[in-house]
């Protein structure tokens, strides 16, 4: 889409309140249920985590009883205090001074930029592959999509990760889900959106494949390169499964940040189960894991929200 | 989940590169193979990845009619049993039994296909509704928001919230519903609503981004002479809108069908427990507890790799049915 047509696209969207919203009572009427229906959507959006956030401050005995002097239970709307009317930390302080969340912190940051990485090698060389006019254009085509139709299940696919000698390294966290069919494809497509014209006048100016690959097309094409990456780091940021199968809980200081989240929760549940009374800072582990684990990602979200959002819209009106 | 994106923009893009696919012609293959062999070259980390990681495991099926060693795994290494795996597989029970685990799949997909997909279209059509810029911007992002939540700690709030003090039990205990932890029962199974929730919660709002980008690439002189007619807004909601997005509604739920057993079940291993299994296990659970041996089950792999395949074959069968349903509908499709 060129510049002018998306100027010409917001115009037309901007422009399209004007004339058709009416003043009858009937178009109030339905403006006012909108309103209502969204706002209940957005309460019902917010408030899980606003109940969390609130809980994770909150005097434990009151929370875990689901009753107290102070809270009869329900959503937590403001942090209950304790006997002394202060805020209690103590949660936070345990899962810092256990000190694995930072680790989990390290080993999934580590893997999300490797593992996107190395499939972004897989993705760009394979697309430009692809979109290339080749004989085997169609055979290779086949090939990569093949995959996304059918695959061997858990058991062979484990079976081969612990062929190679990856179970219980970070390898297999990184490499086995590094990519996948329709991010290949992606790519192809973004390599099959540049000018035809531009290669050509490349090639007569000498350049060789991977000069054309990196430094022609794949500038021009970032737009959906992008989108390929942003999708392709949620993916391994908040993958959990892989982990899980491949590394066992002896090589817990390998694990990813969602594998431990698990873990620390599990801890709080047991303690719960056990009834003893010693530390109630390991009843709020629930609520900061939670809280330690996502407030980050809810801060820096609205930046990739937009750009995310864009492509989509982008994407959709290219098709 | 963000398969479900790229899948859009793939689709989009394949009936995009399928209509104008261009081919090489007149020379044979050796001329095409002394041109190209380069980018044959380059194409070697890509075919490797996936021979490796796809093409073998998928010749790894036939561990499913093998004697698979549950401790010292290999491919190809077993003893062939014939179908003694899938015999066993549907008349042993391992914690749960596997007839059940399909009627959970069947009922679990069904909920996510018909509600789950009703969800986002309802959600685009009235944030599009909304002419005040920043409240349909605030709407948005707070939708939004729970997609960049991960899998694993959704459903440990939403495990808080329908506890055995969680604020959802609370909630039915005033409408007279108090049976305590809600992920405990499974009569009725509460689990199947607690599920499709989850993943409304979690998806809808990400979802609907495309339906709203279809509605704004609808005519605006559509609106304006259906209002000069009179039409009230319902009626231009009901025949405008909604006959002007179909193309997109029809494309996303093919896609959705096509991935409905497989996507998005990784939380009903999140969520459930043993106690629930009748329930709450769905194919998918039911492989990866006995391939990893969790939630007291001991790991199967024999089991696992014969339930594997199962899932396969009905999840391949689903994608081609909707890829053939898409062709005929809208006349583009996957492959």
């Amino acid at each position: 889409m060129t510049r002018q047509e998306r100027i010409a696209m917001q115009k037309r969207i901007q422009g399209s309140g004007g004339m058709v919203q009416g003043k009858s009572a009937g178009d109030i009427a339905v403006t006012c249920v909108t309103w209502s229906i969204l706002f209940l959507v957005a309460f019902i959006c917010l408030i899980p985590l606003w109940h969390v956030l609130m809980a994770s401050v909150s005097d434990p005995k009151q929370i875990a009883f689901g009753m107290g002097e102070t809270y009869k239970g329900g959503i937590v709307w403001w942090p209950v205090a304790n006997a002394d009317g202060a805020w209690d930390f103590s949660g936070y302080e345990y899962i810092f001074e256990d000190g694995s969340i930072f680790r989990g912190y390290l080993n999934t940051i580590l893997y999300v930029i490797c593992s996107v990485s190395i499939g972004m090698v897989v993705n760009i060389t394979g697309g430009y592959v692809i979109s290339r006019n080749t004989k085997l254009k169609p055979f290779l085509t086949l090939f990569v999509m093949f995959t996304s139709m059918f695959n061997g299940g858990l058991i062979p696919t484990y079976a081969v990760v612990k062929g190679l000698g990856m179970t219980d390294t970070i390898l297999s966290v990184i490499i086995p889900g590094c990519t996948n069919a329709f991010f290949v494809v992606m790519m192809s497509n973004a390599f099959c959106t540049v000018p035809e014209s531009t290669v050509e006048s490349a090639k007569l100016d000498g350049a060789g494949h991977l000069r054309i690959m990196f430094q022609i097309m794949l500038p021009q094409a970032m737009t959906f390169a992008v989108v390929v990456i942003l999708n392709s780091v949620i993916l391994q940021w908040n993958s959990w499964m892989p982990a899980s199968i491949y590394l066992s809980s002896n090589f817990s200081d390998l694990w990813p940040l969602q594998l431990l989240i698990r873990d620390l929760s599990a801890r709080s549940d047991n303690y719960l189960a056990a009834g003893s009374a010693a530390a109630w800072s390991l009843y709020l582990v629930r609520y900061t894991v939670i809280i330690a684990s996502t407030l980050p990602i809810l801060c820096i979200f609205p930046f990739f929200q937009k750009k995310l959002e864009k492509n989509v819209v982008v994407g959709a009106v290219k098709g | 989940m963000t398969d479900r994106v790229s899948a859009v923009s793939s689709a989009k893009a394949a009936g995009r590169t399928g209509s104008k696919r261009p081919r090489s012609e007149g020379h044979g293959w050796g001329k095409d193979f002394k041109l190209n062999w380069i980018l044959y070259l380059i194409f070697i980390p890509c075919a490797v990845y996936f021979i490796i990681f796809n093409y073998i495991p998928m010749l790894g099926v036939l561990m499913a009619f093998q004697d698979v060693d549950s401790t010292n795994i290999s491919l190809f290494g077993g003893d062939w049993i014939g179908w003694e795996n899938f015999t066993r597989l549907f008349t042993t029970s391992v914690g749960s039994n596997f007839w059940l685990a399909i009627r959970n799949t069947a009922v679990m997909s069904l909920l996510n296909i018909t509600f789950g997909f009703a969800a986002p279209v309802i959600l685009a059509i009235l944030v599009s509704e909304v002419r005040n810029k920043g409240f349909r911007r605030f709407v948005q992002t707070v939708t939004y928001m729970p997609y960049f939540v991960s899998a694993v700690v959704v459903c440990q709030i939403i495990k808080e919230l329908v506890g055995d003090e969680g604020v959802v039990t609370a909630i039915c205990g005033w409408f007279g519903y108090s049976e305590g932890n809600l992920l405990a029962q499974a009569d009725p199974p509460t689990f199947w609503l607690i599920y499709m929730f989850t993943d409304i919660w979690q998806n809808a709002g990400y979802s609907s981004i495309i339906f709203v980008a279809a509605i704004h690439a609808i005519d605006p002189s559509l609106y304006e002479a259906a209002a000069m007619d009179g039409a009230t807004r319902w009626q231009r909601t009901w025949k405008i809108t909604i006959p002007s997005i179909l193309p997109t509604i029809v494309m996303m739920f093919t896609i959705k069908m096509g991935t409905m057993i497989t996507a998005g079940f990784d939380k009903v291993v999140l969520l459930y427990n043993t106690g629930i299994f009748d329930v709450a296990d769905t194919i998918y659970s039911y492989t990866y507890r006995l391939t990893t041996g969790s939630m007291g089950s001991t790991a199967d792999f024999g089991l696992a790799a014969a339930s594997g395949l199962f899932q396969s074959v009905i999840s391949v069968t689903l994608l081609l049915s909707s890829n053939y349903l898409s062709r005929w509908l809208t006349k583009s499709s996957l492959f």
